[in-house]
């Protein structure tokens, strides 16, 4: 039971907020799709013969390059690893890229679900944090999407400098309206290294006050909760029994294999990680080397890893867990911490689970950082 | 004795005397190849991962020459200032001294002091220019220097690389010949000086010492003429890398006593030695009780360590005499102690060392000097604390301590160097030219502003070209005031500092704006208040901790994110709460950064 990520690392745009490892140049796409592939197979046995559960292309932006490469790419793993019948394969897509033979072609090369780009219905805003598409591309794409796929997610960023309230309102009234079974709502972060960050810092742009923040994480809550979304991960919402499989894998630590630069893996002790750098993964690749970075896990880190994903799920810490493997107890080792969380009106405990409650909902790392062994 | 030779290694800090060191033992194969190390004789942890000699060592090698053996005790000597009153004593050790110039930085204030030292006690000095292997060396121009200080000869000066062994042979060859041997008489009485002690968990106490005159027996019964205290010897011995115990030692020589002294503080470095029955009428001149000149609390982070600190503190006063402590409470703290230490850098490294040898985690409070504070009623108490502050109708006048400082910098930073000693409340008392390029600045400044964060600003307005030296002179008369913290309401006794009366205001609105900084959000605002007496002088507010979640946290994020987390938290393991305010140590040493 384990998933596969691959990282597609080209984009049109790079928009203002955006850190992920990315290129806008187009030259080398074929070159990397090989690198891939060499990737793939050397790395076959890297989660030790278990089946794929999961596959998810992710960027960048996956579906600006030609569905033939995702189709060799998906063709490539089904001869390499040993892959389930009833396998969830994502790909991330941006609303400009959504056209009719797209869709078709990555249904007929296996693609069963759709992670679509929107954040946001505003023009003016989506023009400032120097998105690809407009408004109408956007509905446009959603409607598309509804009539071809089952299983899709519109991603959202809320707290934008310039949204406000009423009309995030507006945007998740009008997107709900396609009745989307997943929905992943972030809070706009300014990572180092953006356009976002250089410009906060040269006070061109405010930080959104905090309490509005609030209110529109508050907003989209309440509104999705009355469409019956429930909300699984502090980001994620989705119908019943519509989680993304692959995103939760992450958060319940099982194995997976990252594939493409700058991709992270996981296979239980080790955490490692591919160069940030398209030329030099392809050149090492050619060679057959994995250009790669590993940490061991230390007992410590694995707790750690556990308090922190755990409190941000709606699974929370399992206690069960922690002892069964790692031999630690949290609710005896950290008793008066946990008790003051409680006292605070941060965390509950239900059976063996450590949970957020609707006040610590929004103090995650917070509670993780008191929690932390 | 004509075949001994009692030399030191002196020089700035960094200057390479411990690598020479090194170079020496290997020259002499008192160590073995496989044994070596860098900066062996840096043997404590701390001194290896700093790279700085904090204690002065002292082996001897042997070494023949002409076909006649001798005996080498080298001393080698820590090069920063908080350390002198240690070097001093080494130097009154010895007849020769080794003074190692980097060939690429130059004269710097400890080469100056340091050679007065020597000079005072005179001794015999072998210039030896250093480094000759960097590329930035600079071997005329600092010759030039040298040469100018010393007033010697150019052939004098020994060009060496401690670290690729260059010019050893000349150094070994200089020592033989120009160090004179000791004088002194075996039979007379017994006329030793304590120059270093070393504790040992097993042995107790080994007590360094210099024979000036007499003989030494395992078994006299020996006196320590300033502690009056009287011992036997169980042991006595010479400094191999190895202690090779003796039968006797006699003038001229150095060596080790054990006597089943327990604690350091028994020792003061600079007593005299000398037999119980058949006392000398002649100290060793020179003995000093080493003065503290930085004073702080130190509390545990939880309450209940206290008694645990204080068995940690007694553990290392056992190795470290120069630690003075006595018990405080703080209304916010509770109970802790207040030390005494050489300066900065010692109350750094005694800190670390609580930390590291002892798993002990402290927070330290604001450092101060000692203040004579001269009461209405005619008496005068002593001030080591701000706590300490009398009331101030209670106060006629109070006096600070001075101390004499010297810079030596480029000639381009002269400006911003007088300008920073000026803001410093500082005099300037001369200006001279070592070189075209190259001065000295002599300032008289209060010690307490140099407590306060003088030495980064130095390095900062100078780029790093300046040295700094100084020692303390004297009290004068100065404006005063205690200037108070409150947190949401509540005055933090351990956040107060004395501070000069014209600055007060300003100190009170940075640290205000420092603290804002420093303390974390927590799930209520805090007011930051400053005051003076009852008067509020400024004022901060960290407002209340409302979101903070990451929006994501997928396969490529784990790891950063754990690290980010792990790291703050580890930032706040130091952390202090005070009513219901969590204050970091950063918070408590505010005052020292205010103006970063
Ligand atoms: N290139 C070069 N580096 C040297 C030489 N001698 C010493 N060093 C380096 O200079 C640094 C300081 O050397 P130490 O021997 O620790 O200096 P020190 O004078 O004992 O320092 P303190 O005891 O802290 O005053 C180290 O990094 C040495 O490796 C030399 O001849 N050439
Ligand atoms: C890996 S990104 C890339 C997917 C695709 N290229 C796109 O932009 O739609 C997935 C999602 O993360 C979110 N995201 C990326 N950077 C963010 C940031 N700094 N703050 C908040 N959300 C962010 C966006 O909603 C984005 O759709
Ligand atoms: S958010 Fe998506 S489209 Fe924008 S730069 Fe990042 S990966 Fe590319
Ligand atoms: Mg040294």
């Amino acid at each position: 039971m384990s998933g596969i990520y691959i990282h597609i690392p080209f984009c049109k745009k790079k928009c203002h907020y955006c850190d992920f490892y990315i290129t806008l140049n187009k030259n080398n796409v074929g070159k990397l799709i090989e690198a891939i592939k060499f990737e793939l197979i050397l790395r076959k046995n890297f989660l030790n013969k278990n089946s794929i559960e999961t596959i998810y292309f992710g960027g960048g932006t996956p579906s600006m390059i030609s569905p033939n490469y995702i189709g060799n790419i998906i063709k490539e793993i089904k001869n390499n690893f040993s892959v389930n019948s009833n396998i969830e394969i994502t790909i991330e897509a941006n609303p400009d890229d959504i056209s009719l033979d797209n869709l078709l072609k990555w249904k007929k090369y296996g693609i069963n679900r759709i992670s679509l780009g929107v954040q946001t219905l505003n023009d003016n805003l989506l023009n400032f944090i120097n998105r690809s598409h407009d408004k109408k591309t956007a509905i446009a794409s959603i409607k598309k999407i509804s009539e071809h796929y089952d299983n899709f997610s519109i991603d959202l960023i809320y707290g934008i400098p310039g949204n406000r309230y009423d009309k995030l309102k507006n945007d998740i009234k009008e997107i709900i309206k396609f009745n989307p079974p997943h929905i992943s709502a972030y809070n706009l972060t300014i990572e180092k290294k953006t356009v976002f960050y250089n410009w906060l810092k040269n006070n061109i742009i405010k930080k959104e006050n905090e309490r509005e923040i609030i209110k529109q994480f508050n907003l989209l809550k309440n509104i999705l909760e009355k469409e019956e979304y429930i909300q699984y991960e502090t980001s994620s919402f989705c119908k019943k029994g519509y989680e993304s499989k692959h995103n939760s894998g992450y958060w319940k630590r099982k194995k997976y294999l990252g594939i493409g630069p700058s991709a992270h893996s996981f296979d239980g002790k080790y955490r490692s990680w591919n160069i940030s750098d398209n030329n030099r993964y392809i050149s090492a690749l050619n060679k057959r080397i994995i250009p790669n970075t590993e940490e061991k896990l230390s007992k410590k880190m694995k707790i750690n890893e556990i308090i922190m994903i755990g409190i941000r799920t709606k699974w929370g810490i399992d206690n069960k867990q922690l002892i069964t493997q790692l031999k630690y107890d949290i609710l005896k080792n950290q008793k008066n911490t946990i008790d003051k969380l409680i006292n605070d009106k941060l965390i509950y405990i239900n059976r063996t689970k450590i949970k957020a409650t609707k006040k610590g909902s929004i103090l995650l790392d917070y509670i993780a950082e008191k929690l932390l062994v | 004795m004509k075949n001994i030779r009692n030399f030191c290694i002196i020089a700035h800090i960094d200057h390479g005397k411990s690598t020479l060191a090194d170079r020496l033992l290997e020259y002499t194969n008192t160590v073995d190849k496989r044994d070596m190390k860098d900066q062996l004789l840096d043997d404590m942890d701390l001194e290896k991962e700093r790279g700085i000699t904090i204690k002065s060592h002292a082996v001897q090698l042997n070494y023949k020459f002409n076909n006649e053996e001798y005996i080498l005790n080298l001393i080698d000597t820590p090069g920063h200032v908080d350390f002198s009153y240690e070097v001093s004593r080494s130097i009154a050790s010895c007849e020769g001294a080794l003074l190692v110039i980097d060939a690429s930085q130059g004269i710097q204030a400890q080469t100056i002091s340091n050679l007065y030292l020597a000079l005072e006690q005179g001794l015999e000095i072998i210039p030896v220019l250093n480094k000759i292997d960097l590329p930035g060396s600079m071997i005329e121009e600092v010759s030039d220097q040298i040469i100018d200080l010393l007033d010697c000869d150019p052939s004098e000066i020994l060009h060496v690389s401690a670290k690729d062994g260059i010019g050893i042979d000349k150094i070994m060859d200089r020592i033989i010949k120009k160090i004179p041997e000791p004088k002194g008489d075996a039979k007379d009485n017994l006329q030793a000086m304590v120059f270093d002690s070393v504790f040992n968990s097993f042995r107790g106490v080994e007590v360094i010492f210099r024979i000036f005159n007499g003989t030494i027996k395992k078994g006299d019964t020996v006196k320590f003429v300033n502690t009056k205290k009287i011992y036997n010897v169980d042991e006595i011995g010479i400094l191999k890398i190895k202690k090779e115990p003796k039968d006797f030692l006699e003038a001229g020589n150095v060596g080790y006593l054990i006597s089943g002294i327990k604690e350091a503080k028994e020792i003061k470095v600079g007593d005299t030695i000398t037999h119980k029955d058949s006392p000398t009428q002649n100290e060793v001149k020179g003995f000093e009780d080493v003065k503290p000149m930085v004073f702080a609390g130190i509390y545990p982070v939880e309450n209940s360590d206290y008694e645990d600190l204080r068995a940690s503190l007694e553990k290392l006063q056992l190795n470290d005499a120069s630690l003075v402590w006595q018990p405080e409470t703080s209304v916010a703290l509770g109970f802790g102690f207040r030390c005494g230490f050489l300066g900065m850098l010692h109350m750094e490294i005694i800190q670390e060392r609580l930390e590291r040898e002892f798993d002990m985690t402290v927070i330290t409070t604001v450092p101060s000097v000692e203040f004579k504070c001269f009461l209405t009623d005619g008496t005068t108490i002593e001030i080591f604390a701000p706590s300490d502050m009398p009331p101030v109708t209670n106060i006629s006048y109070i006096e600070e301590p001075i101390i004499k400082a010297q810079i030596i910098t480029k000639s381009e930073y002269i400006g911003n160097i007088i300008k920073l000693c000026l803001d410093k409340r500082g005099k300037i008392k001369n200006q001279v030219y070592l070189s075209k390029s190259r001065v000295e600045l002599l300032f008289d400044l209060p010690l307490s502003e140099i407590v306060f964060d003088f030495y980064d600003k130095l390095k900062s307005t100078s780029r790093g070209y300046a040295s700094f030296d100084y020692e303390l002179s004297g009290y004068v008369k100065s404006k005063l005031v205690k200037l108070d913290i409150l947190l949401n309401g509540e005055k933090v006794d351990a956040l107060s500092a004395i501070v000069h009366k014209e600055k007060a205001f300003e100190w009170g609105k940075k640290l205000c704006q420092k603290l804002k900084e420093l303390l974390p959000r927590q799930m209520f605002e805090i007011a930051i208040q400053a005051s003076i007496g009852n008067k509020i002088i400024a004022r901060e507010t960290v407002r209340a901790l409302r979101k903070n979640v990451t929006a994501k946290c997928y396969g490529g994020d784990i790891t950063r994110k754990r690290k980010l987390l792990e790291k703050q938290k580890k930032g706040k393991k130091r952390m202090r709460q005070v009513g219901n305010v969590e204050i970091p140590q950063e918070a408590f040493l505010a005052v020292l950064k205010i103006e970063e």
